[in-house]
């Protein structure tokens, strides 16, 4: 079978290796892409259509010009992409309450007291406080279009509150705010891409304070703030002797009680009845990123991160998953045939991820241990009947052992002294020359699965930029290496020494998409430290191979917070001048940031560097000389 | 001769051919987001017709046997080349007096919409590999056939 | 290049003596001929006469006038044609005598060539009216030939105004290149409108009025009553019909050819209008072919190109019939208005349809009867017409096609040949 490349040459030779149709050999029977679909000028909102905008056709037949049409379709996108994190937290703030009530676990006591402080509740009793905190967060995701919501305010930095209240762009309730997007977006509704526009900032901004920021925060409530520690990855980390669950998705606390059952004595011995040695999570996706992240706490349970949304397929037809349970993206359409084909049942606990072959179970957390004992029944049976038909294949040479991961907006400072000082006098002296967050997704498009996130962070860290990584990205850096220490080698040799010193890789692993959140949350301390605005940092945002709405919606609250946002493949959008000019160009007027569209990761590299030059220049700090033409 | 073969019962009007076309034929750039959909010097040398039933029909330049473009070209714009069998078009010779525009009894040629001073002809991607509205065809539709 | 064919075929003389083919012009029939002849017998001898000096395109002569192009840049012939298709071309030479019964032209320097198959197509000349003092004049030019526009040239840079007679297709190119010119122009035609064996009313006013926009004076529906000279002969002024003078040093005369027979001896090959030949471009006398303007036929580009292939494949032995002799049709570009004229332009009687559809600057007539297209005038965007000229040459029957006129395209006779080439399907 044809496939694309990968930057993980372990993993290419290993899918290459198998007989099952994966998302890797598809690619290559979907090179042929839609034009219009491309440039984002097709809009099929009516039976009129589809009217897609051609130099010969240059209005849709309602009279919509590409300027509309690309405006709406970016929109949509937008607000899907938001809606989908505004679930997340929705459910995340709901566990919360639930945990509260019951008067459950705490593990991230000093997280909570943070938060109850920060929205100025007093609350003697610990639970009443999880309550309370759930609540906020929840009555505000609820309110109406017209009334701004209120942790906004606190959760913003103030220069760029401000900003965002000059321009209009302050979210009301964030869920009215998507539905009224939606609507927008509709037929013979609007017309104007600059209001459309300034709507997917808006949207920005409930996906990154709510959809991000509170999702991490109100987690490490419950499931444990991140502490960093040395961790292996890769397809290494499955043990053929356990029961292996693989779990996909990105709403971590739906499987907090399940994991931590998984390891009471009885489940072990219940496993070691068919001989297995107990039950393990495998992890994928974003959800097993974020168990990695809080790996300190599930030492036991969790065998590690096996790979990111584009490995789950392999993962399944390494023969040693029992199990698949759901509760969010990225869970592929693709692993259904791979899943019956090596007889793993598949479990949903969120419809929103239902897959056409899984099994629904409604998931709400008052339920949380029936369902738990459903699952570790179901992943007994079906170790009992697949294992003995099944040939297990595990590339046990795939993966690293010593990758540093563990890495938050706390930890890190903590790992710093409690100050941002060392890194900010680092970045002053120029021995790190900037930050680079490159985040997001992986694809397969821009050139190769993780290809194009991997190539550029070489570029941006052999450059002395040090780069930060949250989401697939992540999972793919640390399958390639580049979130070891011995990364160190591929730096520039001012970042090569500050990395030996600290024995810390070039490239921070902070975990899931969601992590985006916490690296904005460096971002604006780091503002904070310094006394400047956002938009003055030496930082830039790269989602090279962003994937899916929900990376818009990320990129949206990047562009509000006024960062520079780089992206390999254009969002649909260079169908329309007025949307692309605006947002690659006047946007540095409007908030700061601005999107840049390259395709090359040379150029980008530039790019990026300039933008950091440029930043220091600004601020007065060293810039080599001939660095600047 | 290579000649684009047209399989219409797979053809879905979806207008890719007529984007490669144009992509190809850019000045500014080969790619996809080098194409301004709104300029109207972007045009595509073939174009998808609809018959009575609205089904669609690629219209493509045949580089025919006997090319009446050729025939009725009093410039000698319009040559045929009997080893590769393209009919070619010289925009330098042309003098813009489109008897080819009338004469092509595909209705495959007209004029270029700015300056209606030359003629959208096909020329097989000036020997590409495989002409990039074959490439863009995302049925199957068009293929490149190797002829007698 | 060349189709291999059995001798026999090419009817190779014998003792494998190579063919001799002759012929006489060097325009769009003649390198046409030349060109196909060589591309099926690699052998024979091929010459060609002419009286032009250079090989160019006689539809562009208003680019010379206008000084758009060079002499080179008028050749319609590719580069090293003569090399690459091994012709011998005497050019500037006169043919004087057709001997036919000896198979042999007599030239005006006294050679003569013998052949065993000629082709005539010497195509035609001006035709100057019998107006009283026109042929007399000194000042009054035909546009036929490349030194006519040449002439033209030279002499409209020393007169303050020119009048052309005839607003023909030829009298109209004149206009265009002499616009380039300085002088004031007249237009002079006897019918009511400009073009009007090509346009109807509402084109040819449109033109009308674009001409007149560029400055030139148009008087249509008068006839040239007579031509005013000076004491030496030279042309002064005209007198129209309806009592206008016109003063002018220069006259172009466009009002139509006559063919160029003046070589055959009588009683030999048939004329009429021009030289009569048959659907394989044969005239009454056998190994005598004529194409083009020479017949007296329609004098269009492409029925010339192809009656010189058809006389070629005749000449080398393949039996050819030119089945493709519509050649009413028309395509035009003026002042950067383009218009297709095809058939019929009026109607003859009620009992034909007429659609129209204007918009913008577009003007489309479609004049049809029980399901038959007899003519179209396409003015503005002509897109896609073609298809068109194919429905009205054929008379195809489009009654069954559920479809606006103006739509119907090649889709609604879609159908793929084996070597992958399009055919009608009716």
């Amino acid at each position: 079978m044809k496939m694309c490349k990968s930057a993980d040459a372990r993993l290419e030779s290993y899918i290459a290796s198998k007989n099952v149709e994966t998302s890797f050999n598809r690619v290559e029977h979907q090179k042929i892409k839609c034009g219009f679909g491309q440039q984002g000028v097709c809009c099929r909102l009516c039976s009129n259509g589809p009217c897609r905008i051609t130099p010969q056709s240059p209005k849709g037949v309602c009279g919509a010009t590409a300027d509309t049409i690309v405006g709406r379709n970016f929109l949509r996108a937008v607000a899907s992409g938001a809606a989908c994190y505004l679930h997340v937290v929705e459910t995340t703030a709901r566990n919360l309450k639930t945990v509260g009530e019951r008067k459950g676990k705490i593990k991230g006591e000093s997280t909570l007291d943070d938060l109850a402080s920060l929205f100025e509740i007093e609350e003697n009793d610990i639970h009443d406080r999880a309550i309370k905190v759930a609540d906020r967060v929840l009555s505000d995701l609820y309110k109406p279009r017209n009334e701004k919501m209120e942790l906004v305010e606190k959760m913003a930095y103030g220069p760029r509150f401000d900003k965002w209240k000059e321009l209009n762009i302050l979210p009301g309730g964030a869920k009215s705010e998507v539905f009224d997007a939606v609507v927008k977006t509709s037929t013979n509704l609007s017309s104007d891409p600059i209001d459309m526009l300034l709507h997917s900032l808006n949207l920005g901004i409930s996906t990154g304070l709510y959809g991000l920021t509170l999702t991490n925060l109100l987690n490490d409530v419950m499931l444990g703030e991140p502490v960093i520690r040395m961790a292996p990855v890769g397809f290494k980390v499955i043990d053929e002797d356990y029961i292996n669950i693989m779990i996909t998705g990105h709403q971590h606390s739906v499987i907090s009680h399940l994991q931590d059952r998984l390891i009471d004595e009885d489940i072990k011995k219940l496993a070691q009845g068919v001989g297995a040695k107990g039950f393990k999570l495998v992890g994928c996706t974003c959800v097993g990123q974020d168990l990695q992240l809080r790996g300190e706490h599930y030492q036991e349970v969790f065998s590690g991160h096996a790979g990111n949304n584009f490995t789950s397929e392999a993962i399944i037809s390494t023969g040693a998953i029992d199990l698949i349970v759901s509760e969010f993206n990225c869970t592929l359409p693709g692993i259904e045939p791979i899943a019956d084909e090596f007889m793993v049942d598949m479990i949903c606990l969120d419809d929103v991820a239902k897959k056409a072959n899984s099994e629904y179970i409604n998931f709400t957390m008052d339920k949380d241990a029936e369902i738990s004992e459903y699952i570790i029944n179901k992943g007994f049976e079906n170790y009992k009947n697949r294992r003995k038909k099944i040939a297990i294949d595990i590339p046990k040479d795939h993966g690293h052992d010593d990758v540093i991961t563990g890495v938050s907006e706390k930890s890190l400072k903590a790992f710093l002294g409690n100050t941002w000082k060392p890194l900010i006098d680092l970045i002053a002296k120029g021995k790190i020359k900037g930050v680079a967050g490159v985040v997001g997704c992986s694809n397969l498009t821009a050139m190769g699965h993780d290809v194009f996130t991997v190539e550029l962070t070489k570029e941006l860290i052999k450059r002395d930029i040090i780069v930060l990584s949250a989401g697939c990205s992540s999972g793919g850096l640390e399958n390639v290496g580049l979130m070891s220490p011995k990364a160190a080698e591929e730096a520039g040799d001012n970042l090569k020494a500050v990395c030996q010193a600290l024995k810390i890789p070039p490239v921070l692993n902070f975990g899931p998409c969601l992590a985006i959140g916490r690296l904005e949350i460096v971002a604006t301390e780091l503002a904070e430290a310094l006394n400047i605005d956002i938009p003055q940092l030496p930082l830039v945002l790269s989602a090279p191979q962003w994937l899916e709405e929900q990376a818009l919606a990320d990129g949206a609250f990047g562009l509000a917070l006024g960062l520079p946002l780089h992206l390999a493949i254009p969002p649909f959008i260079t169908g329309s001048k007025v949307v692309t000019e605006t947002l690659t160009n006047s946007l540095k007027d409007i908030t700061g940031g601005q999107l840049i569209l390259e395709e090359d990761v040379k150029r980008a590299a530039d790019r990026l560097e300039a933008i950091v030059l440029d930043r220091r220049k600004a601020l007065g700090l060293e810039v080599e000389v001939g660095e600047i033409a | 001769m290579n000649r684009i073969k047209v399989n219409r019962d797979l053809c879905m009007a979806c207008l890719n051919c007529v984007l490669g076309c144009m992509i190809e034929h850019n000045e500014k750039g080969k790619g996809i987001y080098d194409l301004d959909l709104e300029d109207i010097s972007n045009e595509g040398r073939n174009h998808i017709g609809l018959d009575k039933n609205k089904c669609p029909t690629p219209i493509i330049c045949r580089h025919c046997e006997e090319p009446e473009c050729m025939y009725t070209c009093m410039s000698g714009a319009m040559t045929k080349d009997r080893d590769t069998g393209m009919v070619a078009y010289d925009e330098k010779k042309c003098s813009s007096c489109f008897m080819c525009v009338m004469a092509c009894p595909y209705g495959v040629l007209k004029a270029d919409a700015v300056d209606r001073k030359v003629v959208l002809k096909c020329n097989m991607c000036n020997g590409r590999e495989i002409p990039r509205c074959v490439e863009n065809c995302p049925t199957g539709c068009l293929e490149l056939g190797e002829e007698e | 290049m060349c189709r291999k064919l059995p001798n026999r075929m090419l009817g190779v003389r014998g003792g494998g003596v190579n063919m001799r083919y002759l012929i006489l012009g060097a325009s769009a029939a003649g390198i046409n001929c030349a060109k196909t002849i060589r591309e099926l017998d690699s052998h024979g001898e091929i010459t060609m006469v002419s009286e032009d000096k250079y090989i160019y395109s006689r539809c562009m002569l208003h680019h010379i006038i206008g000084e758009m192009r060079t002499i080179e840049e008028m050749s319609f012939a590719e580069d090293k044609f003569l090399e690459n298709y091994k012709v011998n071309w005497i050019r500037d030479t006169r043919v004087e005598k057709l001997k036919s019964h000896d198979k042999k032209v007599i030239l005006d320097n006294g050679e003569s060539i013998g052949y065993d198959k000629l082709l005539i197509a010497t195509g035609a000349s001006s035709f100057i009216p019998p107006v009283k003092n026109l042929r007399e004049g000194k000042g009054v030019y035909g546009l036929r030939n490349i030194e006519d526009a040449l002439r033209i040239r030279e002499d409209a840079k020393k007169v303050s105004s020119i009048v052309v007679l005839g607003a023909g297709l030829v009298g109209i190119d004149g206009i265009v290149g002499l616009l380039e010119q300085d002088a004031n122009l007249f237009l002079v035609e006897m019918f009511h409108r400009i073009l009007p064996m090509q346009l109807d009313e509402v084109s040819a006013l449109r033109y009308e009025s674009l001409f007149e926009r560029e400055g030139v004076t148009i008087y249509t529906g008068v006839r040239a009553e007579e031509v005013i000279l000076s004491k030496d002969n030279r042309v002064t002024g005209i007198k129209l019909g309806n009592g206008k003078v016109i003063d002018c040093g220069m006259i172009v005369v466009a009002t139509g050819v006559r063919p160029n027979v003046d070589f055959i001896e009588d009683n030999t090959i048939r004329v009429n209008k021009g030289i009569v030949i048959n659907s394989r471009s044969e005239t009454n006398i056998s190994d005598v072919y004529a194409a083009g303007d020479v017949t007296g036929e329609s004098p269009i580009w492409p029925l010339a190109v192809k009656q010189g292939i058809t006389a070629a494949y005749n000449m080398v032995g393949i039996k050819k019939e030119l089945e493709d002799s519509f050649s009413l049709r028309n395509s035009m570009n003026f002042l950067g208005l383009v218009t297709v004229s095809l058939g019929l332009i009026e109607a003859p009687d009620e009992s034909y349809s007429i659609s129209v559809e204007t918009y913008g600057d577009n003007y489309k007539k479609i004049i049809h009867r029980d399901g038959i297209i007899y003519g179209a005038i396409i003015q503005g965007d002509i897109s896609y017409c073609g298809v068109l000229t194919y429905l009205i040459k054929n008379k195809i029957n489009i009654s069954n096609i559920d479809k606006d006129i103006f739509d119907i395209d090649y889709s609604d006779f879609f159908s793929i040949k084996e070597n992958g080439e399009y055919e009608y399907v009716v």
